[in-house]
């Protein structure tokens, strides 16, 4: 029974049309995501959550088809398709999260240059020993903008551009430091970079709550605390705050 | 009313991309060929004006932006810093910004501007 249901719904010219052409936008969505180097971070997660929306809804399509060839003969077919739609989307939605922030930190890691051997890396490497945390790498971006942020799932890596490395000072660059390793031992930078990716994702807003919006206040309120105890002091990462905002503001209202 | 609105916005400047008094210090630094880091430049500026090294920092992203400025990465500190230098003389800058001025009054008064400038010529030569 369930080969000759298979068979015969493959032999359908239109639900095997629909299969093949939901694989199609997936490659092509892939293959997009993989050549376009020019587009933005937005623009690389909406096609990939494209890509795994049109990988996943074959599977949910030919399960709904194969399973519920009567179910269609007695109840609403919109619904039904509305189901299925929505299934698809939610799992999709669910893997693109899991999946985005890999293809971030890949890109982010792509653009930026590895320290090594530097202070930076000798004062990260005995501060995650004491926090009992593997020695994450330092990438450096090229870009003005002061940043910083980190990432842990499989590797961890922390990110800094050039244009911090600019305006810090030295204590200021090791507070900014001591606040990511913070993050990297309460390993929540991959949940937030899924709810990031989740809110970029708008329609799925409230599911970005979910993965980690609400949590996200106190997670830096730890991170600072972190900072601030093993300085014992509060000053450097204030200033660095503080000159990491000026810059933001300042950049902007030039742009007016 | 097109030509009077059009005159008001050039006297105040604002179809111009000018430079700002800032601008004007930090491309006096660099200029004609000299390259320094942020905190160099913010360390010359500070002794003549009351200035903060963010704002320098801003200045020069501003300045690389508009393609006045380069900039390259290099260690130092144990990290990687920008260095900047003048992607154009002061010579070719002051040449790009009256190319500029001059093709924008082309582009408000047409004719009215060619003319001008012809006269302007042809009285030039005359003396």
């Amino acid at each position: 029974m369930c080969t000759e249901c298979t068979i015969a719904f493959f032999l359908s010219p239109v639900k095997a049309g629909i299969v093949v052409f939901s694989l199609a936008i997936a490659i092509a969505a892939l293959v997009m995501l993989r050549k376009l180097k020019a587009a933005t971070t937005k623009q690389k997660l909406s096609l990939l959550y494209v890509h795994v929306f049109a990988f996943v809804f074959p599977f949910f399509f030919y399960a709904f088809f194969r399973g519920c060839q009567s179910y269609f003969r007695t109840c609403s077919q919109a619904n039904a398709i509305a189901t299925m739609l929505g299934l698809t989307a939610f799992i999709s939605m669910i893997i693109a999260a899991a999946v985005a922030p890999l293809v971030f930190v890949k890109r982010q890691a792509g653009r930026g240059t590895a320290l090594k051997g530097s202070y930076w890396n000798r004062f990260v490497a005995k501060h995650a020993e004491a926090l009992s945390i593997r020695q994450p790498r330092i990438f450096v971006l090229n870009t003005a903008s002061p940043v910083a942020f980190s990432f842990s799932f499989l590797s961890s890596r922390i990110f800094l551009s050039a244009g911090l490395f600019d305006i810090l000072s030295k204590r200021e660059i090791e507070a900014i430091l001591l606040h990511e390793l913070a993050h990297i031992k309460s390993s929540a930078s991959v949940m937030r970079l899924s709810g990031h990716v989740a809110r970029l994702l708008s329609p799925f807003a409230r599911l970005a709550n979910f993965l980690g919006g609400n949590s996200v206040a106190d997670e830096e309120d730890a991170a600072d605390s972190f900072a601030v105890e093993t300085q014992g002091s509060a000053r450097h990462l204030e200033l660095a705050k503080k000159k990491i905002i000026g810059f933001s503001r300042e950049k902007l209202e030039l742009r007016r | 009313m097109r030509s009077i609105s059009a005159m008001k916005r050039l006297k105040s400047g604002a179809d111009f991309d000018v430079l700002s008094p800032l601008e004007s210090d930090v491309l006096g630094v660099l200029w004609p060929d000299r390259e320094f880091r942020v905190r160099e430049i913010y360390g010359l500026l500070r002794k003549e004006r009351k200035v903060a090294l963010t704002s320098i920092a801003v200045i020069l992203d501003r300045l690389f932006e508009k393609g006045v400025v380069d900039r390259k990465i290099e260690s130092a500190r144990g990290g990687l810093r920008y260095m900047y230098f003048p992607k154009k003389d002061r010579k070719q800058f002051e040449k790009s910004v009256v190319e500029e001025i001059v093709n924008k009054l082309i582009g408000k008064f047409g004719d009215v501007a060619v003319s001008y400038f012809n006269e302007r010529f042809v009285k030039g030569k005359a003396k």
